[in-house]
């Protein structure tokens, strides 16, 4: 395949093209999969991935359009996508924006610590390692681990190399009792924590056996206006959705609720969008476009102080300073509750089925296939019941766990406070 | 358009390499694979055009009677048997592999192919998304942005085992229009979706929704939140088919009863559903979204009948599955992309019309909700539950839409009880090929689904 070089060459050689970026990935997986304990299916990727996005300016707008480039590319072929592309870009012109301009070149790509096949398989050790009682199980376990190398370079001398490795598991503790149930576990991550692995994957076993034991929560004189306590990726997904309010796409789509100045809630919590973040998976130098990334604050004390994005909705929005589109985002400065809170009556909710958030109504919610209720020494697993609530309203009241958490979903990290407590959940039993 | 030449290239080279992998392993397949997406939108902010090649790329699969094992990679010109033992040979953890049979293959050379039927160029596309997008943004000033967009997939495959030599070439549009209104902190989005193996039809209905579009995201401005209970419904053809794709869709995958993680497994000849209910999935069983013509196994498109009559008859199974449980594959393996594993994975599944009309199902019901616009969904095979959030509910009153809405609905509980409370399927099949479909968190692949309208009773919130 023709490398990024070769690219930007025939590129530069079309005069019509006004300014470009070309993005290159090269990506190597390797992969296992079980079923129960024994072994499937093993798999090794070993891929390129080349895009170019071209751009005319037509007046005072500006097109864009992009293509790939593939294996049985040759300069000829090449030659004939640029002139398509430009085709293209031509019929959707839009304002002028600027590309990320010229920063000094970044080179930071790390070696693997060890090679990724040894960590597949001390990964896989890892996992099966983990200590099953009488009844329990993992099942459908599957471990990836990926390295990806993103190569950015644009019309305007960006030159930035950086690259991100992690794995992934993914299984499904399964417990036999009157009947066999399971519970879905994934996680991504990059240290080499063998052992804290173990102790993950044992905790899933625990919640699968209570899963195995919960009543409906019909069943029970639990009061349905108990405080409901959410950590994982529903509880990410709620703060993330602030985050996305204070973008610059939301204000420029007129889809935010809120702007700047705005009180989000009592609590007087910080937000900080971050370029990189130790222990986010998802964490870069720049971003897509190549721009820079450091840090913003965004909320500060529970009100919104700044927003933050990509350099062209930012360009829109008339932004004195553009911060590029953040990888990561922090929750920090806030009270957080004491321990009482963990022995006062609540639902804590260890597994959804499909935690859900719409984004414009802020309605939050999902059906529960785990929860604990905790009243001081007591502990019922509950299961079978749905939650719903608004983000909006929300946020005004909920509170926050000492104990903090780390996770990587959809593209976003999340760090901050491990659990939400919220008091004003609807349970529908 | 036909069989992408990158593939027609290559496919000697994908001969001569299963010819020299054979004589070292029991099986031996290569799969190229090559899509590519063009999108055109028009929005009140901004407009492109872009075209990407999503997914070029081989992989080659052997096993060696222990496991099987695979490698992706962009091309195979070059590539040796030592250059692909070195990649799949891998250091791995295994307390035992797991039993399989093969499956005698049936020799067959055959190519295929689906032609988008009406081609238009990329200026008319954007003309006519345009249009709707003019027609919407003028429509009421609660209008404050609208999107329009059109994405044309071609995909081509190429499939060489020891007995097969296949290749295909399929095309699908799809269009949407989504229009965003708000009304002071009141915010709301309605779309209306489109889409056919035929731009210009696909850009036609897409154009002959405008006004419900508009009409639809005004009305959602009223909307309030559903009193949780249990509702009689009658399901949009949407909601019907994410039903059917939450219940007994992902509940009949049968790489899931190789792992005894779908309770259906235990269900087969058994009542399941109400006598009145019958479903189907298939690549073959309709022209939709996943109407390929073979699987990433190999194995040529079938149409399955589920549900017949309320009980189960079978599930849906790839190669793999079926090599393991010693069934015959459904044609129902497939790949999100050339670098992922290959799973069960549904097509187009659908319920089946019946004999009512949608009128008198209406008149029927007392006090409930008619469910539309399919939002997303989620299922436990193991378990039986199942979750289906649909975008928005009319309240029925006295057999009469009240004019009351309500935004979201969540439809959950169990699977067998939902389904088996259905009392009333209308004659109307619509098929919506708009969707995608992950497995876990990930494999996304297209899919459709749909159905005709039903009448159910089901837990709403």
């Amino acid at each position: 395949m023709m490398n990024i070089r070769q690219i930007e060459q025939l590129i530069k050689n079309n005069t019509a093209v006004n300014e470009y970026e070309i993005t290159e990935i090269t990506q190597t997986s390797k992969q296992a999969y079980y079923v129960f304990d024994k072994l499937e299916t093993l798999r090794s990727n070993d891929t390129t991935s080349l895009s170019c996005n071209l751009y005319v300016n037509i007046d005072d707008k500006k097109g864009t359009s992009s293509f790939n480039v593939i294996a049985a590319d040759t300069e000829q072929t090449i030659h004939d996508k640029i002139e398509s592309t430009l085709s293209k870009a031509k019929l959707a012109l839009n304002p002028q924006y600027p590309l990320t301009p010229y920063q000094k070149p970044l080179d930071s790509v790390t070696l693997l610590p060890v090679s990724d096949d040894e960590i597949l398989k001390n990964v896989a050790e890892a996992v099966f390692r983990a200590k099953t009682e009488e009844n329990e199980s993992l099942n459908a376990t599957e471990i990836f681990v990926d390295t990806k190398t993103t190569h950015f370079i644009n019309s305007n001398g960006v030159d930035a190399r950086y690259n991100n490795y992690s794995y992934f598991i993914e299984t499904i503790p399964t417990y036999k009792g009157k009947e066999e149930v399971e519970l879905y576990y994934s996680t991504r991550r990059s240290d080499l924590c063998y052992e804290q692995i173990t102790k993950d994957i044992e905790e899933a076993l625990h919640y699968v056996k209570y899963r195995a034991n919960a009543k409906k929560l019909a069943d029970t004189d639990i009061p349905s206006d108990t405080p409901v306590y959410i950590k994982g990726d529903m509880f990410a997904m709620f703060m993330n959705a602030f985050a996305e309010e204070l973008n610059y796409r939301s204000t420029f789509y007129h889809s935010n609720h809120y702007s700047v100045n705005d009180i989000l809630s009592e609590n007087p919590f910080t937000v900080t969008m971050k370029g990189m973040e130790e222990g986010c998976l998802t964490g870069r130098p720049v971003d897509a476009h190549g721009y820079p990334l450091t840090e913003t604050t965004i909320v500060e004390k529970g009100k919104a102080v700044s927003l933050w994005g990509d350099l062209k909705t930012g360009t829109y929005l008339n932004q004195d300073t553009v911060t590029g589109q953040y990888p990561c985002f922090v929750i920090s400065g806030y009270e957080p509750v004491n321990d009482e809170y963990f022995n006062q009556p609540h639902i804590e909710i260890c597994n959804f089925s499909a935690p859900q958030l719409e984004q414009s109504s802020g309605y939050f919610g999902g059906e529960v296939r785990l929860a604990l209720y905790k009243n001081g020494n007591t502990v019922i697993p509950l299961t079978g019941f749905s939650l719903s609530g608004n983000i909006f309203n929300s946020i005004k009241t909920v509170r926050f766990s000492a104990d903090t958490d780390c996770s990587s979903t959809r593209g976003t990290s999340y760090k901050g406070p491990k659990w939400g407590i919220f008091t004003d959940i609807t349970l529908q039993k | 358009m036909s069989l992408n030449q990158f593939l027609k290239d290559r496919k000697q080279v994908c001969i001569d390499l299963v010819n020299e992998l054979e004589k070292e392993y029991v099986y031996v397949s290569v799969l190229g694979s090559y899509s590519k997406s063009k999108k055109v939108i028009s929005s009140t902010r901004e407009s492109a055009v872009s075209e990407s090649e999503d997914d070029c790329g081989f992989v080659i699969k052997v096993y060696d009677g222990t496991c099987f094992k695979e490698y992706s990679c962009n091309d195979v010109a070059g590539l040796t048997v030592e250059n692909i033992k070195e990649h799949i040979s891998m250091n791995h953890y295994q307390t035992g592999y797991v039993k399989v049979r093969l499956m005698e293959e049936q020799p067959l050379v055959k190519s295929f192919e689906r032609e988008d039927l009406h081609v238009l160029p990329d200026e008319e596309v954007m003309q006519r998304l345009t249009e709707v997008r003019n027609y919407l943004q003028d429509y009421d000033s609660r209008i404050i942005m609208v999107h329009t967009m059109y994405v044309h997939r071609e995909t081509s495959s190429v499939f060489v085992s020891s007995k097969r030599v296949l290749d295909q070439f399929y095309e699908w549009n799809n269009a949407a229009a989504v229009a965003v209104v708000r009304d002071g902190q009141t915010i709301q989005q309605y779309f209306g979706t489109a889409a056919e193996c035929d731009t210009l039809l696909t850009l036609t209905k897409l154009s002959s929704m405008k006004e419900e579009i508009a009409e639809k995201a005004l009305h959602l401005l009223d909307a309030t939140a559903i009193e949780p209970g249990v509702y009689d419904v009658i399901t949009d053809p949407s909601i019907s088919g994410l039903i059917a794709h939450e219940a007994f869709g992902h509940g009949v995958e049968m790489d899931m009863f190789v792992k005894n993680r779908a309770k259906a497994k235990d269900y087969v000849g058994k009542y399941v559903a109400s006598p009145v209910v019958n479903m189907r999935d298939g690549a073959a069983s309709c022209i939709s979204a996943a109407s390929y013509f073979f699987d990433d196994d190999g194995i040529l498109a079938h149409d399955t009948q589920i549900i017949k009559d309320g009980i189960l008859q079978t599930g849906i199974s790839d190669a793999l599955s079926a090599y393991q449980l010693g069934t015959e594959p459904t044609g129902n393996g497939r790949r999100q992309g050339f670098d992922r594993k290959a799973y069960t994975r549904m097509t187009n599944t659908f319920f089946e019309p019946g004999k009512d009309k949608l009128d008198d199902m209406i008149a029927s019901i007392d006090y409930g909700y008619y469910l539309c616009n399919t939002d997303n969904g989620m299922e436990d095979p193991k378990n039986w539950q199942i979750q289906c959030t649909a975008a928005y509910g009319l309240e029925i009153r006295n057999g009469k839409f009240t004019g009351k809405i309500v935004a979201p609905v969540v439809i959950s509980g169990s699977v067998t009880e939902l389904l088996g409370s259905i009392t009333m399927v209308s004659d109307q099949l619509e098929v919506h090929g708009m969707g995608m479909c992950g497995k876990g968190c990930k494999e996304w692949v297209y899919v459709a689904d749909g159905g005709p309208h039903l009448k159910a009773r089901a837990k709403l919130g």
